[in-house]
C-alpha cells in the first residue's frame, strides 16, 4: 500500500514535468508576443519587460530557469495581469473552481446513482424506460446548452434564481446543476448497467431470503460492488467537469480558474497557461489516485500495482 | 391469450427510426437548405431581432440576418467538422489500437498506460492551446502557397485535425481488445505460419474483421467531436465569424438573453438543433453498438 502510493506519486512527477514542457514550448513557440498591444513598444522597453518577466535569453535558458522556479514553488508573474503572480491568481481562483466543480461532482454522483438504482430495481418497467430516455436526452444536452436555457427559464422568466454572480448559495445552484446534469446521465447509465449485473446474483437472493431489509440489501450488498465502474469513471468525470467549467464560468460570469485560463491562452500568457494546466493536471492525477485506492477498497481482489 | 414475447433489443426501434429520419432530414436541410433559402448567410437587413414570422421562420439576429439560413449553414460546418474529425480519430485510434493489440506484451502495456493517462488529463485544454497557437503558422503557409481562397477554412481545418487528435482514445481501446482476440484466431495463425509480415496480417486478415466495430465507434465519435467543436466555438476559439457553427450561434444566443430584451429564439433554436442532432447520433450509435458489438453488452 505505501509502496504503491510512493510509486504513484513518483510516477506523477515526469507527467507533470511533461505537462509544463509541452505548454511552455507550445505557448513560447507560437507567434505573437505577450507584450504585443495596440502600439509598438520601443525596443529598450521591450527588453526591460522581457527581463522583468524573465523572458530574455535563448528558449532553452528560459525553459531551464522556469522549471527550476516551478520546483521552488514559484509560478512567476502573469504577463496578462501585470503585477499579479500566477500563484496569487491560482490561490484566489482555485477555491472558486473547486467549490463549483465539487458541488457539480456531488450532484452528478448523487442524482446519477439514485436514478440508476431506481431504474435497475424497476427493470423493464415504466420507470426504467423513463430513466433511459432521460439519460439519452441528458447526454445529448451539454452544459453550455443547458446553462443559457436554465438562465432563460429560471432567472429571466420565472425570476427564481440569480442569472449570474458568485458568493451565495442561491448563485451556486444554476451553474453547479447545469454543469452536473449531463454527467449525472452518464453515471445513471453506468449504475443501472452494473446494478442489473449484480442484482440477479445468488448472494443478493440469500440476503433477501434471510429477511434483510430491502434497502439494506440494495445499498449495502448491491451498490457496494456495483459502484466499481462508477469509481472508475470518477477520473474522467473530474476531467470533464474541469473542462466544462470553462464555459459555465463564462456564462455565469464566475471568476474561476477557467476564465483566467482562456484569457491567458488568448494573450499568450505563458506562465499563467502553464501554471493553470499544471494545477489542473496535478488535481486530476491526485483524483485518479484516490479513485484507484477506493476501488481497491471496494474490491479486495484488485491488486494495487 | 396470446403469449407476449419481448425480443431484447427491439424495443427502441421506434426511437431509432426517429433518430435516422431526423438525421437524414438535418443532413439534407444542411446541404440544400441554404440554396433554397431566399436569404444569403451574411445578408444584413434592417429587421434587427425580429420575432419568428412567416418571412423569417426562426426570426433574425441583431444584424437582421435570417436565423434559419444561418442555422443551416452552421449545421453544415458542424457536420463537416464532426465527420472529418471522427475520421482523423478513426485513423489514429485504429492504427494505435491495432499495433498495441498485435504487438502485445510490454509494448501493449506501455501504449495502454499512455491511453489511461490521456483519459485522465484535460485534453480539451491542450486542444485550446494547440488551436490558438497553430493558426497563424497555418495561415502563413497558406499565403505562401498562394492558397488565399482557403484562408476562411483554416480554423475549420485545424479544428477537425486537433479534435481528431484527442478523441481517438476509445477507438484505440476497442480496436485493441478486438485485435487481441482476432490474433489468436486460426486464420491469423495460418497466415503467420505461411510467413505473412505483421503489417500484411493486420492489413489483409485482421482489418476486414474490424470494419463493423470501427463503423459503430465512428458513429459514436461524430457527436463527441461536434460537441467539442461547439464547446470551443462557444468560447470563441472555434469557428470564427462571419462563418458560423452551432456553437457560435449558441454563444450569440446566450448573449441575446438579458433582462431588458430577451430574444429567446436566438437561443432556443440553435440549442434544439444541437441537442437533437447529438441525441440522434448517440441513439443511432448505441443501437448499432448493441447490434454489432457483442462485447459491449
Amino acid at each position: 500500500m505505501l509502496t504503491f502510493l510512493a510509486r504513484r506519486l513518483v510516477g506523477a512527477l515526469p507527467v507533470l514535468l511533461g505537462v509544463i514542457t509541452i505548454t511552455f514550448f507550445l505557448v513560447r513557440l507560437a507567434p505573437g508576443s505577450p507584450f504585443a498591444g495596440e502600439r509598438a513598444i520601443p525596443p529598450e522597453i521591450l527588453r526591460q519587460l522581457e527581463a522583468k518577466y524573465k523572458l530574455s535569453g535563448s528558449l532553452w535558458e528560459q525553459y531551464a530557469s522556469y522549471v527550476s522556479d516551478v520546483l521552488h514553488g514559484d509560478l512567476r508573474l502573469s504577463t496578462r495581469y501585470r503585477n499579479r503572480t500566477v500563484n496569487e491568481i491560482i490561490g484566489q481562483t482555485l477555491p472558486v473552481s473547486l467549490l463549483l466543480g465539487g458541488s457539480a461532482f456531488c450532484l452528478a454522483l448523487g442524482f446519477g446513482i439514485a436514478a440508476g438504482v431506481w431504474a435497475a430495481i424497476r427493470h423493464n418497467r415504466t420507470a426504467d424506460h423513463l430513466v433511459q430516455i432521460l439519460c439519452l436526452g441528458g447526454i445529448s444536452i451539454p452544459s453550455f446548452v443547458l446553462a443559457p436555457l436554465a438562465v432563460l427559464l429560471f432567472s429571466l422568466e420565472m425570476r427564481l434564481l440569480p442569472p449570474g454572480g458568485w458568493g451565495s448559495f442561491r448563485e451556486l445552484i444554476l451553474p453547479a446543476s447545469s454543469l452536473a446534469l449531463p454527467y449525472a446521465a452518464v453515471v445513471a447509465r453506468l449504475t443501472r448497467a452494473s446494478m442489473l449485473e449484480i442484482l440477479p446474483m445468488d448472494y443478493i437472493r440469500t440476503a433477501r431470503a434471510k429477511g434483510l431489509a430491502p434497502m439494506a440489501v440494495l445499498f449495502l450488498h448491491g451498490l457496494k460492488p456495483a459502484s466499481l465502474p462508477i469509481v472508475a469513471y470518477a477520473g474522467p468525470l473530474a476531467a470533464n467537469l474541469l473542462t466544462g467549467s470553462l464555459v459555465v464560468e463564462e456564462i455565469f460570469g464566475i471568476h474561476g480558474m477557467g476564465s483566467f485560463f482562456v484569457e491567458g491562452v488568448l494573450s499568450r500568457d505563458v506562465f499563467l497557461v502553464a501554471g493553470v494546466t499544471l494545477v489542473y493536471s496535478a488535481l486530476l492525477i491526485a483524483f485518479n489516485l484516490l479513485a484507484d485506492l477506493l476501488s481497491a477498497w471496494l474490491d479486495k481482489r484488485l491488486q494495487l500495482s | 391469450m396470446k403469449p407476449r414475447v419481448r425480443i431484447p433489443g427491439r424495443r427502441l426501434d421506434g426511437w431509432t427510426t426517429l433518430a435516422v429520419a431526423s438525421l437524414a432530414f438535418f443532413l439534407l436541410a444542411a446541404i440544400f437548405g441554404p440554396l433554397l433559402s431566399p436569404y444569403s448567410t451574411g445578408e444584413i437587413s434592417d429587421q434587427s431581432l425580429a420575432c419568428p414570422s412567416p418571412s423569417h421562420w426562426m426570426g433574425t439576429d441583431i444584424h437582421g440576418r435570417d436565423l434559419l439560413t444561418r442555422l443551416l449553414c452552421g449545421a453544415r460546418i458542424s457536420f463537416l467538422v464532426g465527420f472529418f474529425g471522427a475520421l482523423v480519430s478513426l485513423l489514429i485510434g485504429s492504427a494505435y489500437g491495432a499495433v498495441a493489440g498485435y504487438a502485445g506484451g510490454k509494448v501493449d502495456r506501455l501504449l495502454m498506460q499512455l491511453i489511461d493517462l490521456l483519459y485522465s488529463l484535460p485534453t480539451l485544454i491542450f486542444v485550446i492551446v494547440l488551436i490558438a497557437l497553430l493558426e497563424a503558422p497555418l495561415r502563413k503557409t497558406l499565403i505562401a502557397w498562394q492558397l488565399t481562397s482557403l484562408l476562411p477554412y483554416s480554423r475549420i481545418f485545424l479544428l477537425f485535425l486537433a479534435l481528431g487528435f484527442v478523441e481517438w482514445l476509445t477507438m484505440a481501446r476497442v480496436v485493441r481488445s478486438r485485435v487481441l482476440v482476432l490474433k489468436e484466431a486460426l486464420f491469423v495463425q495460418a497466415a503467420r505460419v505461411l510467413g505473412r509480415s505483421p503489417f500484411g496480417i493486420l492489413r489483409y486478415h485482421i482489418l476486414p474483421h474490424l470494419l463493423g466495430i470501427v463503423a459503430v465507434y465512428l458513429t459514436l465519435t461524430v457527436p463527441t467531436v461536434i460537441l467539442a467543436e461547439s464547446f470551443l466555438s462557444f468560447l470563441g476559439l472555434g469557428v470564427e465569424p462571419p462563418s458560423a457553427s452551432l456553437g457560435t450561434l449558441l454563444a450569440d444566443g446566450a448573449q441575446a438573453i438579458n433582462p431588458i430584451r430577451t430574444a429567446w429564439w436566438l437561443l432556443v433554436f440553435p440549442s434544439g438543433m444541437l441537442a437533437w442532432t447529438l441525441w440522434a447520433l448517440n441513439a443511432l450509435g448505441d443501437k448499432l453498438r448493441d447490434l454489432l458489438d457483442p462485447s459491449s453488452r
